[in-house]
């Protein structure tokens, strides 16, 4: 790598070699058994080359960097115009917590042995099927660029989930917890716990429900309004003036009882990492503080475009190049607890997993989802499962109208949110 | 090669399998006037698939040292994981190489010509009044795949995919709206040279949707046009034929039952990868096994499934073909290829015509499945009052059990369209698979829609 940036330098090119390694060991045990043990690696390069205010990329997977480097030089001749630079050494934050050497070392024996032990309490559930994934990784990055930079840094990673698939009160019905971090965490009694609360509450079912109501989305339903806004944060649609949220900066667009975080400092994240795929230090930023947008997510294009300073978001799919994306997101805790949100609510929902989030007009804010497993609550009782729902509405409308955020949170595939409870949503159940 | 051979004879479980993968990509993406990127990525993968008593290993890599040790390392982890149920279905083994002959191989013109195209798509984008930014891409994907077992199969099959996606965003005030629509299959560059009009109406659409009014949420008789009922097809019915999750799941087991009815008499869905040139088609699927025609159902009834080979020995069936990976650094998993619902005789107009109050579904965002209920993103809709097409509507998304919708599906149109694109199928983490799907329009009684209204 540093000869293949000293030539590009001799050549009179800045440009930059990106370097990643992923292992990948997956023990999966699909209907009940375990089927399958994997051990994934893939490792590449991307090369970003620059002359005259003009960028060439190209990538490889593989160990054949000299073809990656001849022809990114070859793809600067045709003009991707460029008017970022490259950034230059800068302090790094120590001490993160990202790497867990027991996490490295964790054997797969010992991971069919907690998958075992999991599927049998939830065996007990009886006719059910059940899906149980355990995988650890490790991945190792290093950017080298013209301008001095020389980092590097390895990180583990480790995820824990089931999901049960059972036919309930005469209703198909899945449920899934999934846990992700970067350090080995034994989630078996909460996955069981969580699987088995859940199981039980499907098992009677409540007449549909139509109309606008007030609708609790739990932590594992929470991305149906989220994905539209993290869209309309990502710099990437704001400096495409795609995002609604372009050039308003300080403005209030939230309810005031929303922050939302990007947190790469959050110890043992899944995400947690010192720079981004661009030698950037990365930040810890309040994206909304009390509904106020204070920051967008940003690489260095699309911060040189929008004239602000880079967030060390800049991330890449692999040895692609790279955009704009969330680290660690968090929402901010409440003060309301679960059960007084439930106790407080004449007629509604809460919904634990939808179909079809983030097939909308997102871009516009718009959602239209399924509530595949979702509870009516009646007079501040959860009286049984809907069937057949849809949810509709717009994700800026509604986290206008928020009316309380929980304060338990719980880790959700990486991400640690609350519960929330909207005002006033469209839901069409079918009375057939 | 003949290391790989060598190696195989070393196997010390019941079935070893070897695959590498070499790749070039050619790519330009232009994003409103700016020229995003341009450029070619290569690469290769590879892996050792052990399979021993039921239980499966698997490692993947991208760097050809250390084969013998990659093998232990699989076999060891299939022994660890056997049980004593499972098998594969053996097959004849196959020595065979295919390679590509395209006159216009999209390998032989200059990233230079694949700019200038997509260019030409953009600017005609962009020239639309009301469309404030644009995504164009050009992509040609040049792949070429060994497969080895220890059955002695030795195959070499070469791929290309060349295609052009085109995005148009229309913007008033607050209200922005997309639209979206591309084309790819497994030809050559000249296939994308003439795509004025889908740039034209591209743009149109998505200045057209900034007056369309969102639906009303009910229930609708519906009629689907040639893409969204392929994307129905593919994605609520489809997945459910494919024999991993037949076997794995004894509730579909019960229903997936051969013989049963699924749908009116004229109703014909069709799992084909022998339809060369389209995306979806190829001659060998990753375990080897020839690609070929599978009725799903026929005249209303199941009639077959999609099986790999272990899901074929597992369920007493015969392999079809269907065992794919998106690239090698993943295990072939089983997926669709082409996979469409048959010409019925009703013509278009005939389905419209007795309806009083209805939906046309235009072409797909996007749906999710889970087993039995789907929900679909039509990208636009219109209004039917009195058996005439009347105003656009925006944000419809339909909703239901496949098991029902089929049922009550009233028509079946006689203009199939199969349609390949640049995306693909994701199942299991391995995305985008290329495939095809179509099917004639067809009018479905009953639909869900949801709406803000």
């Amino acid at each position: 790598m540093k000869r293949a940036v000293s030539t590009l330098k001799k050549s009179g090119y800045s440009g930059e070699i990106f370097y990643v390694e992923k292992e990948i060991t997956p023990v999966e045990f699909k209907s009940n058994r375990l089927y399958a043990v994997e051990e994934k690696v893939k490792s590449g390069y991307g090369v970003r080359v620059f002359k005259d205010g003009r960028m060439g990329f190209s990538s490889v997977f593989g160990n054949n960097l000299d073809r990656a480097v001849e022809s990114a030089i070859e793809s600067v001749k045709l003009g991707v115009e460029t008017d970022f630079s490259l950034p230059s050494p800068a302090r790094i934050k120590g001490s993160l917590k990202y790497y867990h050497e027991d996490t490295e070392k964790i054997k797969v024996k010992e991971m069919i042995k907690m998958g075992e032990e999991l599927l049998n309490k939830l065996g007990v559930l009886g006719d059910v099927s059940i899906d149980i994934s355990l995988r650890k990784s490790v991945k190792r990055v290093k950017i080298l660029n013209t301008e001095g930079v020389e980092l590097e840094y390895k990180k583990t990673g480790w995820s824990f989930g089931a999901v049960v698939f059972a036919i309930v009160a005469d209703s198909v019905t899945w449920i899934y917890d999934f846990y992700s971090g970067s350090k080995f965490v034994d989630r078996r009694n909460q996955i069981e716990r969580y699987i088995k609360d859940l199981y039980r509450k499907s098992k009677t079912l409540a007449k549909p429900i139509k109309g606008k109501k007030d609708v609790i989305f739990m932590p594992s339903a929470l991305h149906t309004v989220l994905i539209p806004i993290s869209r309309g944060v990502n710099g990437e649609n704001v400096m495409k003036g795609t995002s609604p949220l372009a050039g308003k900066l300080g403005e209030k667009i939230l309810s005031d009882k929303i922050s939302i975080i990007d947190n790469p400092f959050k110890s043992w994240g899944i995400n947690t990492c010192p720079f981004d795929d661009e030698g950037v230090p990365t930040r810890k930023k309040y994206i909304f503080r009390n509904g106020i947008l204070e920051n967008y997510i940003l690489d260095l294009r699309s911060a040189k475009k929008l004239g602000l300073k880079p967030t060390g978001n800049g991330f890449r799919s692999g040895v692609s190049l790279p955009f704009p994306d969330f680290t660690n997101i968090e929402i901010a805790p409440g003060d309301t607890s679960i059960r007084d949100m439930i106790s407080s609510m004449k007629d509604g929902l809460i919904v634990y997993s939808v179909l079809g989030a983030g097939q909308s007009n997102i871009i516009a804010g718009d959602f239209s989802v399924n509530a595949s497993l979702a509870f009516r609550v009646k007079n501040g009782e959860m009286v049984g499962r809907v069937k057949d729902t849809m949810i509709a509405g717009n994700s800026y409308r509604v986290f206008k109208k928020v009316k309380e955020v929980s304060k338990e949170r719980k880790n959700f595939e990486g991400m640690h949110l609350p519960a929330i409870k909207f005002s006033n949503i469209n839901i069409y159940g079918d009375g057939g | 090669m003949e290391e790989i051979k060598r190696l195989l004879e070393k196997a010390s479980v019941d079935y070893v399998e070897i695959h590498i993968e070499e790749y070039e990509k050619s790519y330009v993406d232009f994003n409103g006037k700016v020229l995003k990127s341009a450029g070619k990525s290569y690469g290769m993968f590879g892996n050792i698939r052990a399979f021993h008593r039921g239980g499966w290993g698997f490692v993947s890599f991208t760097e050809l040292k250390g084969l013998e040790k990659k093998l232990r390392e699989a076999e060891g982890m299939a022994r660890l994981t056997s049980s004593k149920k499972g098998g594969l279905k053996s097959l004849k083994p196959v020595k065979k190489m295919i390679r590509i002959k395209l006159p216009d191989d999209p390998r032989k013109f200059s990233l230079e010509e694949k700019k200038q195209l997509a260019e030409k798509y953009n600017k005609i984008l962009l020239s639309n009044k009301g469309v404030f930014n644009t995504v164009v891409g050009y992509l040609d994907h040049f792949d070429r795949r060994w497969i080895f077992n220890t059955e002695g199969t030795e195959i070499m099959e070469e791929r290309i995919y060349t295609g052009v996606r085109m995005t148009a965003f229309a913007r008033d005030g607050t209200n922005v709206q997309t639209a979206f629509d591309s084309y790819g299959e497994q030809e050559g560059f000249n296939s994308v040279t003439s795509l004025e009009e889908m740039a034209e109406d591209v743009a149109k659409t998505a200045v057209n949707l900034l007056k369309a009014e969102k639906v009303e949420g009910g229930k609708y008789t519906v009629i689907l046009d040639p893409k969204l009922a392929g994307v129905f097809i593919h994605e609520a019915f489809g997945h459910l034929s494919e024999a991993d999750h037949v076997f794995e799941n004894r509730k579909l087991f019960e229903i997936m039952k051969i013989g049963k009815r699924f749908g009116p008499d004229n109703l014909n869905v069709i799992d084909d990868g022998k339809m060369y040139g389209l995306r979806g088609s190829y001659h060998y699927d990753d375990e080897g096994t020839p690609a070929r025609k599978t009725y799903l159902i026929k005249n209303g009834k199941l009639t077959g499934r999609l099986h790999s080979k272990e899901t074929a020995y597992l369920l007493g069936e015969e392999p079809t073909g269907n065992a794919r990976a998106i690239d090698y650094s993943f295990p072939p998993i089983v997926r669709m290829s082409c996979t469409y619902i048959d010409n019925g005789d009703t013509p278009f107009e005939e389905m419209i015509s007795d309806i009083k109050k209805g939906i046309y579904a235009v072409a797909a965002y996007g749906g999710q499945t889970e087993l039995e209920m789907f929900t679909f993103s039509a990208a636009r809709g219109y209004l039917i009052e009195n058996g005439k097409i009347k105003k656009m509507l925006r944000d419809v998304v339909l909703t239901g059990n496949v098991f029902e919708t089929l049922m009550n599906i009233e028509m079946i149109g006689n203009d199939l369209q199969l349609f390949g694109g640049l995306g693909g199928c994701g199942k299991n983490g391995q995305a985008p698979l290329p495939v095809s799907d179509g099917s004639p329009h067809i009018r479905i009684k009953d639909v869900i829609i949801g709406g803000e209204k």
